[in-house]
């Protein structure tokens, strides 16, 4: 941890730039414990490895966001420790940009298995194919749905009348 | 389960024959409703200028803007435009009593308000302007170990 | 939601959860509406416990719109969401060893002493239930006169409840032999699969947000974390009833001295562009909010993770190798909300 990090999670987001070196794109430390990490597709893995070993043991949530005018489709882990006293406080957002047509990313379920509903539910709703995921099934819609993924922006619902 | 605690919950079982009842036997009795009750909504026809603020800021979109017939000139409200409201879709967030910004809409304690048709639950401004009817009231009295009742407000004080 | 038991005789082999029965579709409808009309649509899926839905909506609104909630509405907040804190278990409570065991007596006292508190709630907010009483700056209304009084009255009375529903339930075979043992939750296997609130407290693991990451006033008042080693049903259960004596005496440190000042701050009608995440502990677990902004009125995304959807992941887990009359009871203890889960 370098000595000029002023507050624990810019400590936390030296470290992991220096852990990880050009694998990341971008480390930022946002103010109320929050730390935000892009990574590339390719070693999304890779990166998350090492977070769980660093000490950030369960996710949050999974999101999909759905970005049209700049033409990719992102997919963000938030992870959280319960393990670790002095990372209980901090949120790292581990954010994966893809392309929009036929998005596809390694599943990171076997590093954290609470990931396993929210990639099912991030797959219906955005059309992200989470390779290597047990059990890729739809969650929450209906059975004989055949329109096209609910959350991305092309589905367009008529406000309330 | 030792003897003493079977006891002590028989004795629990026990001591409800001395306490008081809860039970208030509506519509007969009805239970007393603080002020600022968000029941269905009364309008001020003197005070509605037809802004239609209420009507934007509605989340379930049930207010609309319609014309009364003129039996009364308002005349604050040239296009003679007032709110209509669908009670079915309405969710009783009061949202439009708040951002009114002549405080033409208020609350109510008026919560009964389900109907034999359909078109009974359209609210007309002029139905909307009428003041509900009063009824007494019961407000809820602690008393220690013998529980909780109901005494009527008139009867208290 | 319904669950598809395989079972050998009796005992089950493998339990799959089918859910999205009432998906509503929040997050795209949230998409449409502007900030101050998706109050009331974002915190109806639960009905029970709205008040935390609200605010976690409401706190990254306010962290990008760089809004600071005065004192006297950071204070109200806190207080109406102690006391539907305490409403909520009881409603859990009286579900899971009421209903679930076979008998009503549970469910009565619950479902009694819980008509005390939505009077409170009526006082304060004008609403029984989903109050959409937290806006961005601030609350809607202050304090009544008379509420405090009132509060402490019914702190009392359900004080001396909880000690009868001690006598008769805590103790009591015919409800402890049917959930000590059953449905156990290591706390490896907890932290593994990522549950949430009262299932993670009672598998050893003593997290909580409002000491780990506190909002509100919470870092001013002195409260315990009541955590227990078994992980069965019920831990779950004794949890619960525990964090309830926990809320009566936060409710009585925060009745002492109320601040004063204004309940709200004025702020825009905008989301301003950036990202920002909001987290809230609930009865039934951590919700999250994730809201991004784009400049305009509505919001860009809204993504919603509540305990009940999170604590699913227990479920098909806890259910292998039980024999199918420990169902219920393992259902009832997890405290699973549908509609929360689904949205």
């Amino acid at each position: 941890m370098s000595a000029t990090a002023s507050t624990p999670e810019q400590g936390i987001a030296v470290a992991i730039k220096e852990q990880l070196g050009n694998a990341v794109e971008n480390v930022a430390a946002l103010d109320k414990g929050r730390i935000s990490v892009i990574a590339r597709k390719e070693v999304a893995r890779d990166v998350a490895v090492w977070l769980q070993r660093f000490g950030f043991d369960h996710t949050l949530a999974v999101s999909g966001v759905d970005h049209p005018w700049e033409n990719h489709l992102d997919v963000v882990y938030f992870l959280s420790s319960y393990s670790h006293d002095n990372l209980k406080h901090i949120v790292v957002l581990l954010k994966i940009h893809l392309e929009r047509e036929n998005p596809s990313l390694p599943s990171l379920t076997p590093i954290w298995e609470s990931a396993n509903l929210f990639e099912r539910e991030t797959y219906e709703m955005f059309g992200v194919n989470f390779e290597g995921h047990p059990n890729l099934q739809k969650l929450l819609l209906q059975d004989n749905w055949d329109g096209p993924p609910p959350l991305k922006k092309d589905l367009k619902i008529p406000e309330l009348a | 389960m030792t003897p003493v605690s079977a006891a002590e919950a028989f004795w629990e079982g026990v001591k409800h024959i001395f306490k008081r009842t809860f039970t208030l036997k509506h519509p007969y009795q009805r239970h007393e409703i603080p002020d600022g009750y968000r029941g269905r909504h009364l309008l001020y026809m003197d005070r509605c200028t037809g802004c239609g603020i209420c009507a934007w800021i509605c989340p379930e979109k049930c207010i609309t803007m319609v014309s009364v017939a003129q039996e009364k000139t308002y005349p604050q409200n040239p296009q003679n435009r007032f709110p209509q409201y669908w009670y079915i879709r309405c969710c009783f967030c009061h949202f439009c009593t708040d951002y009114c910004p002549t405080g033409a809409l208020d609350y109510t304690k008026d919560y009964d308000l389900a109907e034999y048709e359909k078109e009974l639950i359209i609210w007309s401004p002029e139905r909307l302007s009428k003041v509900p009817a009063a009824y007494e009231e019961y407000r809820t009295k602690f008393h220690g170990w013998t529980g909780v009742d109901h005494v009527p407000l008139s009867k208290e004080s | 939601m319904r669950i598809k038991l395989k079972t050998d005789g009796d005992i089950i082999v493998e339990a799959t959860p089918d859910i999205g029965y009432v998906h509503r579709g929040c997050e795209k409808i949230a998409e449409s509406r502007n900030i101050i009309k998706n109050i009331p649509m974002l915190e109806r899926p639960n009905i029970a416990d709205s008040s935390h839905l609200n605010w976690s909506y409401i706190a990254p609104i306010e962290e990008l719109q760089r809004v600071e909630v005065p004192e006297r509405g950071l204070h109200i907040r806190t207080m109406l969401c102690e006391i539907n804190r305490i409403a909520s278990h009881l409603y859990g409570m009286a579900i899971m060893g009421g209903i679930f065991s076979g008998h009503t007596t549970m469910y009565m006292f619950g479902f009694g002493d819980r008509e005390l508190l939505l009077d409170l709630h009526e006082m304060l907010t004008g609403a029984r239930m989903t109050f959409s009483f937290f806006v961005p700056g601030g609350v809607r209304r202050d304090l009544p006169k008379g509420f405090v009084e009132k509060l402490a009255q019914t702190l009392d009375y359900i004080e001396r409840h909880l000690g009868a529903i001690d006598r008769v339930f805590v103790s009591n075979p015919l409800f402890v032999e049917r959930a000590r043992g059953v449905g156990v939750l290591s706390k490896d296997d907890a932290i593994k699969l990522g549950v949430v609130g009262p299932v993670l407290r009672a598998s050893g693991v003593a997290c909580d947000v409002r000491r780990d990451a506190s909002y509100g006033v919470y870092d001013r008042v002195d409260f315990e974390i009541p955590s227990f080693k078994e992980g069965d049903s019920l831990s779950r259960w004794l949890v619960r009833f525990e964090e309830m004596k926990q809320s009566i005496s936060i409710l009585r440190q925060l009745m002492r001295d109320i601040p004063k000042g204004p309940i709200a701050r004025k702020s825009p009608l905008v989301v301003p562009r950036g990202e920002a995440i909001g987290r809230v502990e609930s009865s039934r677990g951590e919700i999250n909010h994730y809201v991004v902004g784009d400049g305009g009125d509505k919001p860009f995304r809204v993504k919603m993770s509540t305990g009940s959807f999170k604590n699913l992941a227990a479920l098909p887990f806890l259910l292998k190798g039980v024999r199918i009359g420990d169902m219920p009871i393992i259902y009832g203890s997890l405290d699973y909300w549908p509609v929360e889960a689904d949205r």
